[in-house]
């Protein structure tokens, strides 16, 4: 499977295995998924929480490769392919609402993160804002619009963990960690993941473009670990307007000839 | 109908009390080999949990991939199903003299590079684990012929600082921990020991050292050859040790 000996260590991949454009879903379960709105989609490679298929999208090779849950993981995955060549990364997932204005089923293309987490600061200092690249930002945003769904481009929290947003009452800094939380969502933000801030800060750090379209799973206030809650009935959603934005990014980077189909 | 949880796919009932944590999925299904009856009983993302028996006892093996913010929701999961003693069985780089490659590292502290940790508990507070369940891993490790080191580690969440930090702050911040005389790096034990503090689950961990302090993992090198069968060994003959003690303080 593999044509050059050349490996990262992580990833178990070579540069001729991937392509330049790359979506990152948190789960290996929502890879192939993904893959199959790709053009001749094939296996590439499996190794621990990182899973790889490559197809086309407009003629131009495109990759998914599963980044398992949180920035730690993410990061590798990310600064691999970027060994590898990748330039552009998309972050395909779930978010949870933090706001009236978030419902179930809206997709959700964040405009910023709040960095509740700990792998950003080792790239930036926290008062980087944690952001997306416009460019993208702007095709997703407007392939949301021609999909018809509702959409919502707020501001998404980045948690490193996922039990501070369902018991907080239960940690011995819930009074931190409330208030903290509070703010935020004053602040403006909309929803909450678990890897866009480190993503957007990475990208940042080793100029690689990069976005999020998420699908919101719940209501606000609504918080859930049954798996039963699990919105596998909605994915869908995040999926369809993240292939139909980065078709609009591949097309674009042609016409401005950034790249060769 | 217990509830199935979200992200490891297990219900109270499903697995055994005693539970060993891996990195990869590929390191759990190695480990399952060696219990009595092994059985898949889920695999969801990064989540792959076998249960079987040691010695009679019902025990559980799960990976949870990279990370505090995948191992924080495996314990706290875990926990939810009825889980009370997790231990963490994996590898670690060496950032110490003291530290050679095929050493056994158990932590009894951890340095929080992370984002974990202080949604649980606060920065002051040390990240640190079972000191019971450290001592036992420390006298089996010994009694299989090996020189444990006991220390405390540097849990990172960034896996290229312990090599090419990118800011000036981060790196001299490693260079401190290293002049405090930190052992070792690897990824999980702060949430671990963090969380498990939290919600009074007993936790600990024993690694396996891939480097010599100042030598680089090279990029090809596969690292789960330290994950063998006499790691794998020095894990299992310790949770017997453990399960035997709290048979006898129950008795």
């Amino acid at each position: 499977m593999h044509t050059s000996t050349k490996l990262v260590k992580h990833l178990d991949l070579s540069k001729e295995d991937i392509g330049q454009y790359v979506f990152l879903p948190g789960c290996v379960e929502r890879v192939e998924l993904i893959a199959s709105h790709l053009d001749n989609p094939h296996f590439v490679a499996r190794k621990g929480e990182f899973y790889t298929f490559t197809g086309e999208l407009e003629g131009v090779k495109v990759s998914v490769t599963s980044t398992g849950i949180g920035g730690p993981s993410a990061s590798i995955a990310v600064e691999e392919l970027h060994q590898l060549g990748a330039h552009t990364m998309v972050r395909i997932g779930s978010c949870a609402s933090t706001s009236p204005l978030a419902k179930i089923g809206h997709v959700m293309i964040p405009c910023g993160a709040v960095r509740m987490e700990g792998t950003g600061n080792h790239y930036l200092p926290l008062e980087f804002p944690a952001v997306p690249d416009f460019g993208l930002f702007k095709h997703f945003k407007q392939a949301a619009i021609n999909s018809s769904y509702p959409f919502n481009t707020g501001v998404t929290i980045t948690k490193d963990s996922f039990y501070t947003e369902v018991s907080p009452e239960t940690k011995p800094v819930y009074h931190e960690i409330t208030s903290r939380w509070n703010a935020y969502v004053k602040s403006g933000a909309t929803n909450t993941s678990m890897e866009c801030a480190p993503l957007f800060l990475i990208g940042a750090t080793l100029g690689i473009r990069t976005a999020s379209v998420m699908i919101c799973a719940t209501n606000n206030d609504d918080y859930s670990n049954d798996d039963t809650d699990y919105p596998r009935d909605w994915e869908q959603r995040a999926i369809e307007v993240g292939i139909e934005g980065m078709r609009r990014i591949i097309k674009d980077d042609i016409a401005k000839d950034k790249i060769h189909a | 109908m217990p509830k199935k949880m979200m992200h490891i796919g297990l219900s109270a009932g499903t697995i055994g009390p005693y539970v060993l944590l891996t990195e990869t999925p590929e390191f759990c299904v190695k480990i399952a080999q060696y219990l009595e009856n092994p059985k898949e009983i889920a695999y969801n993302r990064e989540f792959r949990t076998f249960s079987g028996l040691l010695n009679g006892t019902h025990i559980s093996v799960t990976s949870t991939g990279i990370g505090g913010p995948s191992i924080a929701i495996a314990v706290e999961e875990l926990f939810q199903c009825g889980a009370h003693t997790m231990i963490r069985v994996g590898t670690c780089e060496s950032t110490s003299p003291l530290v050679h490659k095929g050493d056994i590292v158990i932590p009894n502290g951890a340095i929080s590079m992370e984002g974990v940790s202080s949604h649980y508990i606060p920065a002051e507070y040390p990240p640190i684990p079972d000191m019971d369940l450290i001592q036992t891993l420390e006298e089996v490790a010994t009694t299989l012929g090996h020189t444990p080191k006991v220390g405390v580690t540097i849990t990172s969440a960034a896996y290229s600082t312990r090599t090419t930090p990118h800011r000036e702050e981060i790196a001299s911040s490693w260079k401190n921990y290293l002049h405090g005389g930190a052992l070792c790096c690897e990824m999980e034990c702060a949430p671990l020991f963090a969380v498990g503090s939290s919600i009074k689950a007993r936790v600990a961990s024993i690694l396996i050292s891939t480097t010599h302090r100042d030598q680089l993992t090279t990029e090809n090198e596969d690292t789960s050859s330290y994950l063998d069968e006499s790691f794998i060994h020095i894990a299992l003959h310790a949770l017997k040790s453990i399960i035997e003690k709290d048979t006898c303080e129950t008795n």
